[in-house]
């Protein structure tokens, strides 16, 4: 039997035999990792210490400082202090309270309630469609006369008249109000997958002792899955700074009514270094990703170590 | 799995149900909206359209759907080059992607070798710790191995195996019990034999519904195709470039919208017939390291 093999040290003689295979499997992904990810990164800190002769500075830094203070140079017009507390509002929104309200609904939609199939294509026709499409069409409902610009004016007359993005009051609320329908049912396909996996006796027998639908999700569904619960969560924990550059599209690469996030200014850099048009500044972007990264790990693993010790113990 | 138990339970669990049945109708309702304007806008004259965007059609222009192929263009390219540019990349780049996270969640949760810990700890880390602003470093680096605007190297790009798909992957392998494995090299199957004919065909749900669920993010995907490959648009920039630009005229509107609605009906469909498979297969969690 192959798996009976004698071991010596750490690896047995089976195990051994079977390196070459391992390692020419591997090969590609790993090279492409150390070249794109590894070096691409590597990169990108090295321009944020290196001025255009190649001498190490920290001039990029100072510049990332005076952006924070109010210099708009670098950053398209938008104020980078907003747009950093901009996105922080969005990710908060995303992980307190649009995620449990996710995962609240996907569990709703797996128990099978009235029309769960047809209600569940529905809500995911937005991300079908695709953010281009669906902020095209949105754009037209805000304009001035679209379905939702004359349904908030019934409440509110002091509307701009271009619109609900072209103003600062109205264009970030806006924003907010979409991402609060795209994200309802947000990460769907694998809570399902996940509720799918607890077997249908534990909600059996949950439900013979007495305990009622809300108690039953609380105490029995989330324990459950929350290892893909908290999987999800560490992800989204590191997303406030790369998430929503869909800004991009409502304000048409604009983004400066109220609306810029760190997501849409690194993309819209990236995007204007791609054009080509000018001499390419490297360094401001990579300096502020830097810092944002300082400042994002720690979050990251505290964050993640307060997830993970939420249910140590369930087994199913 | 039985139908909700909050129908048949107490009367308070009723009126929760009723509440959140409800609720989930106006917000299915605001999900559809757009998408229904658009193909009910699509089938008006530019003229009844200019009048009222919002009443229903009478006219079922359908010929605004032909003229989507002979007006619907960008930058030279027509709508059907637009089509076979977003079909490429999505079959191109899904596949590069999972085949790369496939071998690389194969080797590691299947063998113990030396270095296994330590690129399973590279793929969380690379998960969950954010690197950013490297995007403009990217672009140099891609446009100095001539990758931009270059669909024959830009795929090497797209390969990366140390992403979301690994870690759903990385689940699946090492839930295939080794009985399998072990059975195979009895009868005197190779390790390639063995990864392509007895394990791969029992993950095949699991990577049908990644790629899926990544086709319907690359056919939408925008930003790559803005950035790097201008020249070859695709639909999602395509319907960008051609509403954003000014040089189209406010009289193709409704022609955008048929174009828009054509879009969107390859990738609906494939969600709709694969929801089942899509749900049932998609899971993640467990992250150690």
């Amino acid at each position: 039997m192959a798996t009976t093999t004698k071991k010596v040290g750490k690896y047995s003689s089976f195990e051994k035999r079977k390196f070459p295979f391992v390692y020419a499997f591997i090969a590609f992904p790993v090279i492409q990792f150390l070249i794109f990810w590894v070096g691409v990164n590597f990169s990108s800190i090295s321009f944020a210490f290196l001025n255009k002769n190649n001498e190490i500075c920290l001039d990029h830094f100072v510049k990332v400082f005076e952006a924070l203070a109010g210099d708009t140079t670098n950053t398209h017009d938008a104020l980078l202090l907003d747009t950093i507390f901009r996105s922080v509002f969005l990710w908060g929104l995303d992980f307190f309270i649009l995620f449990p309200i996710g995962v609240i609904t996907t569990y709703i939609l797996y128990r099978r309630i009235l029309g769960h199939y047809i209600l569940r294509i529905c809500y995911i026709i937005p991300s079908l469609m695709g953010a281009v499409m669906w902020t095209q069409l949105i754009r037209y409902l805000v304009m001035n006369g679209g379905a939702l610009y004359q349904l908030v004016s019934l409440f509110n007359k002091d509307l701009p008249t271009d619109g609900l993005f072209s103003s600062e009051t109205t264009a970030f609320i806006t924003i907010v109000a979409i991402k609060i329908v795209m994200s309802l049912v947000g990460n769907n396909a694998v809570l399902t997958g996940a509720f799918s996996r607890v077997p249908d006796e534990i909600y059996e027998s949950a439900e013979l002792d007495g305990a009622g639908f809300w108690r039953t999700f609380i105490q029995i569904a989330v324990p459950c899955i929350w290892s893909t619960i908290a999987t999800l969560l560490t992800f989204s924990l590191c997303s406030f700074v790369t998430a929503d550059y869909n800004v991009y599209l409502f304000t048409q690469g604009q983004g400066i009514n109220g609306t810029s996030t760190i997501g849409f200014l690194l993309y819209k850099i990236t995007y204007e270094i791609s054009k080509q048009d000018g001499v390419p500044y490297y360094g401001f972007p990579a300096a502020l990703g830097l810092l944002l990264t300082v400042i994002t790990v720690p979050v990251v693993l505290i964050g993640r170590k307060v997830i993970e010790s939420v249910y140590t113990d369930v087994e199913v | 799995m039985k139908s909700i138990s909050i129908i048949k339970t107490s009367k308070s669990e009723k009126i929760t149900a009723i509440v959140f049945f409800i609720l989930f109708i106006i917000i299915a309702f605001l999900c559809i909206y757009p998408m229904f304007w658009a193909l009910n806008n699509s089938l008006k004259s530019f003229n009844t359209y200019s009048k009222d965007s919002f009443s229903l059609t009478t006219e079922w222009a359908f010929v605004n759907y032909l003229r989507v192929f002979s007006e619907f263009s960008y930058d030279g390219v027509n709508y059907f080059g637009m089509l076979i540019n977003s079909l490429w990349i999505v079959v191109v780049k899904v596949f590069v992607n999972v085949a790369s996270s496939a071998m690389l969640a194969y080797a590691i949760a299947r063998f113990n070798f030396p270095g296994k810990e330590f690129l399973y700890v590279v793929a969380i880390f690379v998960n969950t710790i954010p690197i950013i602003g490297s995007g403009p470093a990217a672009f140099k680096m891609l446009d100095f191995f001539g990758m931009v605007e270059n669909p024959l190297t830009i795929w090497l790009s797209w390969a990366s195996g140390f992403d979301f798909a690994f870690i759903v992957l990385y689940g699946y392998f090492k839930g295939v019990s080794p009985s399998y494995s072990e059975a195979a090299y009895i009868d005197g199957a190779g390790e390639l034999r063995t990864f392509f004919t007895i394990i791969l065909p029992q993950v095949i749900p699991c990577l049908v519904a990644i790629m899926i669920t990544q086709a319907i993010g690359v056919w939408n995907d925008y930003g790559t195709v803005m950035i790097y490959l201008r020249q070859s648009p695709n639909l999602a920039y395509g319907l960008y470039m051609f509403n954003a630009d000014s040089r189209y005229a406010e009289e193709s509107k409704p022609v955008y919208f048929a174009a828009a609605v054509i879009s969107a009906v390859p990738i609906i469909t494939l969600y709709a017939c694969t929801q089942n498979l899509i749900l049932e297969n998609m899971t993640a969690g467990g992250l150690k390291g």
